[in-house]
């Protein structure tokens, strides 16, 4: 997933913390882009971006959702959240526990349409992990991720073809269906990444 | 933190497509207005008639009287957009808040251009709360100075292009204001908020008779617009014996002289206006050709 995550960048006493999201989001394998001058954010390669401003397109528009933490309030977060409920991009506002939100950023729950991509949380800092977790649990469902949309080719070997042909004939399984699902179960069992993705 | 106190933006919606009750539900749809600045709204009929630069006038003085907002987003039909937001530059040329234009244009079905509409409506807000004092157009992921800007018909979501420093501000994951191209003045000049339509525009196509001009009446100026053309020593010289300015608009190789203006350095909506405005202001062939050759607005390209 693409995200874009933004703070405060006048509040550098946040730097520890906000680099700690950046972290555990581009460890779980997700591409993430910021407003922040951060380790291991990204940028898009410079043909993109010319081909996206020749189509009149924003940068933004190419994320697949949007972190903003707000502990700090930064005066972009509401235009950034009205862009990304523009695009339909779910988006997740973190803030520390105790922090007061904008009210008018509550307002907007009010709205059905707005509160199906939109989530206020707030956490311990000792907590972030699991708070940003939550996030990309939240974006991957709300970004569609849950639904098969991305195209991967495979070319396996005829010995591979028949045993999916054997596995899946007489089921209501596809070869690909039968295939997803093994790599599901890899998932949930792979130690390591549990760390990531709860 | 010290907050900033939030900004007070006023939208004008001057379209055809919604009526009062239709433009009210339509920005209920969009509560992520009211996160970026304060939002008020003023419904303002746009009569398709003749009498434009009328309505262009009104525009003008109601954005003016509007003493408690710190921007101004004007809701326009895509059909007229350039020559509305030109004059505007002029009669508004002193006026510190931005005044962003942006479109009601017809919604072909598609998602991606209903976002876009409601897109640039988020955008307009935002750069309406900035500050810097410019007439600009906010269409896909670019802001325009609208005097310099022409309509693009490449496929985009930039609806308009234009020279480079035209570009007030740039949109990748926000707004960024490219202050160097802000226009310079100083101390803008203080002119009647009048713009004059006894214009007669006159395309002068290879054929053109100049005789044809001889029958013109009850008019304070002549647009002509060259599509190109060389204008022939003899055409200059009958030209100059007509007793009204004549501007001169694409025209290869021309100057100005006496009553005849050249106004290459233009766009065609940007010259119009700007003719109708000094046109307003004075009769005097001299001030005309002052005021023509003049950066009132940062039209100049």
């Amino acid at each position: 997933m693409k995200i874009y995550f933004a703070g405060d960048k006048f509040a550098k006493k946040l730097n520890w913390r906000y680099q700690k999201i950046i972290d555990i989001l581009t460890g779980a394998g997700n591409t993430v882009m910021t407003n922040l001058d951060l380790n291991n954010a990204s940028q898009f390669d410079e043909n993109d971006v010319e081909k996206f401003q020749a189509r009149g397109e924003t940068l933004l528009e190419q994320m697949d959702s949007l972190l903003l933490e707000i502990t700090s309030h930064f005066p972009e977060s509401g235009y950034l959240l009205a862009l990304a409920l523009a695009h339909k991009k779910p988006t997740i506002f973190l803030a520390e526990t105790g922090i007061e939100i904008d009210k008018n950023i509550k307002q907007i729950l009010n709205d059905k349409n707005a509160a199906q991509l939109l989530e206020i949380k707030s956490y311990r800092p000792n907590k972030i992990s699991k708070a940003v977790l939550e996030f990309l649990e939240f974006a991957e469902k709300k970004a569609g991720r849950e639904v098969p949309r991305i195209k991967f080719t495979l070319r396996i070997t005829p010995k591979i073809e028949r045993y999916l042909h054997w596995k899946t004939l007489n089921t209501n399984f596809s070869k690909a269906d039968f295939l997803r699902e093994q790599i599901e179960k890899m998932i949930s069992e792979d130690e390591e990444f549990k760390k990531f993705n709860p | 933190m010290i907050r900033q106190a939030r900004k007070k933006i006023l939208i004008l919606y001057c379209g055809k497509e919604l009526n009062y009750e239709n433009f009210c539900a339509w920005i209920k749809e969009m509560p992520e207005l009211e996160i970026i600045a304060e939002i008020a709204f003023l419904f303002l009929k746009n009569d398709d008639g003749c009498d434009k630069n009328y309505f262009w006038e009104q525009l003008s003085q109601e954005i003016r009287k509007q003493k408690k907002f710190d921007g101004f987003v004007v809701i326009h039909p895509l059909s007229g957009l350039l020559f509305v937001s030109c004059a505007l530059s002029f009669l508004l040329n002193d006026f510190k808040p931005p005044v962003i234009f942006t479109a009601d244009y017809d919604r072909p079905d598609g998602e991606k251009n209903k976002f876009s509409i409601k897109a640039n409506l988020i955008n307009s807000v935002q750069a309406a709360t900035m500050d810097f004092s410019e007439v600009a157009l906010m269409f896909g992921n670019r802001l325009l100075r609208a005097n310099q800007a022409a309509r693009n018909y490449v496929s985009s979501l930039s609806l308009f292009i234009g020279p480079e420093k035209s570009v007030l501000g740039k949109i990748d994951f926000s707004i960024r204001i490219l202050k160097k191209n802000l226009k310079n003045i100083k101390a803008p000049a203080r002119f009647k908020s009048r713009l004059n339509d006894r214009i007669e525009y006159v395309k002068v196509l290879p054929f053109f008779n100049f005789d044809n001009l001889r029958k013109l009446k009850e008019k304070d100026g002549l647009f002509l617009d060259g599509t190109g053309q060389i204008l022939s020593a003899k055409n200059s010289d009958f030209l100059k014996k007509l007793d009204l300015p004549v501007l001169l608009f694409n025209f290869q190789d021309i100057e100005s002289g006496r009553n005849l203006i050249a106004a290459n350095y233009l766009t065609m909506e940007a010259a119009l206006t700007k003719f109708m405005f000094v046109l307003a202001q004075t009769k005097k062939i001299s001030e005309i050709n002052q005021l023509m050759a003049a950066n009132i607005a940062g039209e100049l390209l």
